[in-house]
């Protein structure tokens, strides 16, 4: 199987800009941001690069993702002191305590309610097929959305720097993960997250990308976007938490294995902050 | 593959040992150990179902700083998450800055007995480590240290060989106490009798041949009958009196005109029944009065510790201390503390006292295992000096007598730190929280203490690897020292891995020995002897205590009424348990405990309960004359019609534990704390708070 059957959808999964869009939602999703760290990451450089690419890219969600990224500069650019602290507290309230979201794909899609359900089983083989294991100095576990991201981030960035010959393989491995872990919880976290703040809080606007992106990328890999439909109870719905309302499920994909997914990949695959070259987060199985 | 590590509970201080099954990293099953003397195998529904702790969403994940100066219930805390070593410096630098400005008994350090928070609470120069012993068991233990042992209480009975056992308000059967379920329900099995004493009937009572629903506080009326009877009919045991105690004559005189007549008036038991129980008592062989820590018996009335006193002269009179088929001394290993494993520079002199005058008491008061009684009123008055600066670990607000008045004393500190696992509602009083990890994460070690027939310990490995950014207690103490520029007190090298090591070298093993022990214990059964000598100066068991005389109280447990009797407003007497799934704040957010005990209710007599047109099921308030509570009636004929009682630990506010947020309420909102000056004034050689000696009145909500 190919992915990118037009030249937009190819040019969209090889791009280094979307290898930093994902880099960037797994860093705001594994620590809370300091000014500095916003200043490291959000380079001019590679945001002119990626808005002027979503510009010229023609897929439906391209525009909503260009808006929640403008957004979301514009709400750093304007940050200060006072500003820093408001987002620290915020990533406190909506992702380390109780009252906010947790975002473990343990908690969407398991029974119980814990941490370490069936789901992070899941998640865990899935690297462990590819022959990583989750980076010792990963204090997040394998089912959280920022190394899930993370992983996708440095998928990304090793497609992007690629050659043709490999990339197909690169991306069935992303298109597979998509399609088994991201779709069936993200997009109801990203509800979940928006649900709990303003339209102009920062991790609304996070959210928002986070939930464009995700669509962006199931269409340029041809998929559609998971539709509302039954399933069992997930434990935190069992627990009286918010309903979910978003099925994860898509339309036309197996969730057996791709091609390629079984083999062990190239280098080191990352999970943390530097997004420009694949580091730690995922470790390498020896 | 499965593999199994060793471990022990640490819901409750039993410390059951455990087994945990493991699948690539992850717990699926968690079993007893049967070589374990404690819990022979079987563990409560507390400790099978503590892994759900351990992948509790819910757990706090990260150091965390407060930026809401406001505090309060409602209030929220405004938490950011910071770095171990911003937690440790901002800790450091304002207790170190309280410690200059206001002198260092300013800060409290309230936390159970722990070498390393000692060490700092020395280090820093304040005397005030504060502790909810009072609010517990310190009757039973410093009555055992002044009139028995010179250290501590004995906390092993040996149930299986007794053929009466004869409790007052015990009831750890009830309350899931693994140890004591086993026991109590072999030595029935074996024919024993049993005869429960307790305005209330528990599961305890009704596994009893006999169940006497008592007066609450009156025990110590009943006992002393019994005393007097046992004696005057010379129905004691003769031999065991004469070599192992002294005082008899004296006792003899003293409890003369306590006859069960005169019991019988005060206890609502009559004679004939009082002085049949003391003979069969006294002429069933072995027979035993068991007792635990808050039983309703007593240890928390104002006469609790006189009470206490009498179960030791009962079980003394019939020869039931540490003998077979009576209360047994552990056998336990003798480790070392910190300061002799690792000898520390000289502290700091401080010729301040505690903020509770705990000092004052010769009797009990170098064991400082009190002070949480105290604790709010000291800091809201300011008297003896000001206090400012608190750290805290694991000690809940809902722990504390009067919890709303502890609240508004943790606003007028300047300083909290709070080290827990959960984000309860000392957490969101909290400036600075450091997490902790749970037991199964962490290496440790527990010496057998209930049910500590021979030295025996348990090792726990850490069973998974820490699921969060968390530190262990030891670690959180020396970092915080080290930030305060105390860290010549905590060398490298000090450590509590070292310290087990070298308090097991010190009888004669190691750490690796314990960690290579196939079932994960170390200790082999031995056959027991009975002590000869005790801890008195006299070297045996004080019936009649001239230390006690010489200290200003009473020399025996002579007649005192508890300190609140029913009255118009308040005509019904309250009494307190817990359920057995339950401990305290640990299970609240456990969502099998909930599932097994999801609510809070008053039990009311049905009785009682038609006078007051309330029904089973209905929303009620319980008032006490300093608060109210609204829980759900539960309407059963096994309480006596002037009596209610609470389930203890329910009540949370903290809307971080969602599972326990509004559920029930705190029965310690009604409960009264004391003033350091009322604490002296009621001349309570055991420095005991008062939390069962209340009245209440209840009405449909």
């Amino acid at each position: 199987m190919s992915f990118g059957g037009s030249c937009h959808s190819m040019d969209w999964l090889t791009s280094r800009g979307r290898a930093f869009l994902y880099a960037f939602l797994s860093t705001s999703f594994r620590d809370h941001f300091t000014l500095e760290k916003m200043q490291r990451i959000m380079n001019a450089e590679d945001l002119a690069i990626l808005t002027s690419h979503l510009a010229r890219l023609d897929l439906p969600e391209a525009p909503r993702v260009s808006t929640a990224l403008a957004a979301v500069t514009a709400a750093w650019q304007k940050a200060d002191a006072y500003q820093e602290l408001e987002l620290q507290k915020a990533y406190a309230r909506l992702f380390l305590l109780p009252g906010g979201v947790h975002p473990y794909e343990s908690i969407y899609l398991g029974n119980q309610n814990l941490l370490m359900d069936k789901p992070w089983e899941k998640v865990r083989q899935f690297y462990r097929n590819l022959g990583l294991e989750k980076d010792t100095a990963e204090l997040h576990p394998e089912d959280h959305i920022a190394v899930e991201l993370g992983f996708m981030s440095s998928l990304a960035y090793m497609t992007a720097a690629a050659g043709k010959g490999s990339r197909q393989d690169l991306l069935a491995i992303q298109c597979e993960f998509l399609i088994a872990h991201l779709n069936r919880w993200a997009y109801q976290l990203a509800c979940d997250i928006r649900g709990k703040c303003c339209g102009e809080d920062f991790y609304w606007l996070v959210s928002e990308l986070l939930d464009g992106l995700l669509t962006l990328d199931n269409q340029a890999f041809g998929e559609e976007k998971p539709q509302e439909s039954n399933q069992k109870k997930t434990g935190r719905e069992k627990f009286g938490q918010e309903k979910v309302k978003q099925e994860v499920v898509p339309k036309g994909r197996s969730r057996g294995r791709r091609r390629g997914s079984s083999q062990p990949l190239p280098g080191r695959l990352s999970a943390k902050d530097d997004h420009h070259a694949p580091a730690a987060g995922t470790a390498e199985r020896t | 593959m499965v593999t199994e590590k060793h471990t022990f509970c640490n819901v409750c201080s039993a410390n059951c040992a455990m087994k945990a099954q493991i699948v690539d990293g992850k717990i699926v099953a968690i079993k007893g150990n049967p070589d374990d003397q404690v819990g022979r195998g079987k563990l409560c529904v507390k400790g099978y179902s503590a892994w759900k702790m351990v992948y509790d969403p819910q757990r706090l994940k990260f150091p965390m700083k407060r930026t809401n100066p406001e505090k309060g219930p409602g209030v929220d805390p405004g938490f950011v998450k910071i770095s171990w070593e911003e937690a440790f410096k901002l800790a450091g630098d304002r207790f170190r800055e309280l410690s200059a400005k206001y002198r260092p008994e300013s800060i409290v350090v309230a936390c159970r007995p722990q070498d390393f928070a000692v060490r700092w609470a020395k280090a820093m120069g304040t005397p005030n480590l504060s502790r909810h012993h009072d609010t517990c068991y310190t009757t039973h233990d410093a009555m055992w240290r002044v009139t028995v042992s010179g250290t501590a209480r004995p906390w092993t009975h040996d149930l299986e060989n007794a053929r009466y056992i004869l409790s007052f308000g015990w009831d750890q059967p009830s309350k899931g106490k693994n140890m004591a379920a086993r026991q109590y329900v072999n030595a029935l099995a074996k024919g024993a009798k049993a005869v429960v004493v307790n305005p209330l009937l528990t599961a305890t009572g009704a596994m009893a041949n006999e169940w006497i629903p008592i007066k609450p506080g009156t025990d110590l009326a009943f006992i002393l009958a019994m005393i007097n009877i046992i004696i005057e009919e010379n129905l004691y045991d003769k031999d065991y009196v004469e070599k192992y105690t002294t005082g008899i004559e004296d006792l003899k005189k003293a409890v003369k005109s306590y006859t069960a007549e005169w019991a019988a008036g005060i206890t609502d038991v009559d004679a004939a029944t009082i002085t049949r129980i003391a003979r069969e008592f006294a002429t069933t062989k072995p027979a035993v009065i068991p007792s635990h820590k808050r039983d309703a018996g007593g240890p928390n009335y104002d006469n609790g510790w006189r009470v206490a006193y009498g179960f030791i002269i009962l079980n003394a009179l019939v020869g039931a201390i540490d003998r077979p088929g009576g209360v047994i001394f552990e056998r336990n290993m003798k480790l070392p503390n910190l300061d002799t494993v690792f000898p520390p520079p000289e502290y700091p002199k401080n010729t301040a006292g505690r903020f509770d005058g705990g000092e004052k008491n010769k009797l009990f008061g170098s064991t400082a295992k009190y002070g949480n009684v105290v604790l709010a009123d000291a800091i809201l008055s300011g008297k003896p000096y000001p206090l400012k600066g608190l750290f805290v670990r694991k000690y809940n607000v809902l722990g504390f007598p009067n919890a709303p008045r502890f609240v508004e004393a943790l606003k007028k500190l300047e300083f909290i730190a709070v080290a827990d696992i959960m984000p309860t509602e000392i957490v969101q009083m909290a400036d600075v929280v450091f997490p902790e990890p749970h037991f199964m994460e962490v290496e440790a070690m527990s010496n057998r203490t209930y049910n500590a027939h021979y030295p025996q310990v348990a090792y726990s490995a850490p069973v998974i690897e820490k699921l969060g950014d968390y530190k262990g207690f030891g670690s959180i103490v020396i970092g915080i020292a080290k930030a305060m520029g105390l860290g010549d007190y905590f060398p490298d090298g000090v450590n509590g891995i070292r310290l087990m090591d070298e308090q097991l070298k010190a009888n004669g093993y190691s750490l690796d020995q314990l960690k290579a022990s196939p079932n994960g214990l170390l200790g082999d059964p031995k056959p027991f002897t009975g002590r000869e000598e005790f801890g008195t100066e006299s070297k045996k068991i004080e019936l009649y205590s001239k230390k006690l005389q010489d200290n200003g109280f009473d020399p025996f447990p002579a007649w005192k009424e508890k300190k609140e009797k029913p009255s118009k407003d308040y005509p019904l007497y309250m009494v307190i348990t817990r359920h057995a799934a339950h401990r305290m704040s640990e299970s609240h957010n456990n969502e099998l405990v909930m599932q097994v005990a999801p609510e809070c209710p008053v039990i009311l007599n049905t009785v009682t309960a038609a006078d007051l047109g309330i029904k089973n099921g209905d929303d009620v308030w319980v008032e006490s004359k300093i608060n109210k509570i609204k829980v759900k009636a539960h309407v059963v004929p096994g309480i006596r019609p002037d009596t209610v009682c609470v389930w203890h630990g329910f009540g949370h506010w903290s809307k971080d534990l969602p599972l326990a947020y509004g559920v029930g309420g705190n029965e310690g909102d009604l409960v009264y704390d004391l003033s350091a000056k009322a604490l002296a004034d009621r001349k309570d050689p055991t420095l005991s708070g008062l939390m069962s000696d209340m009245c209440v009145k209840v009405y449909k909500a």
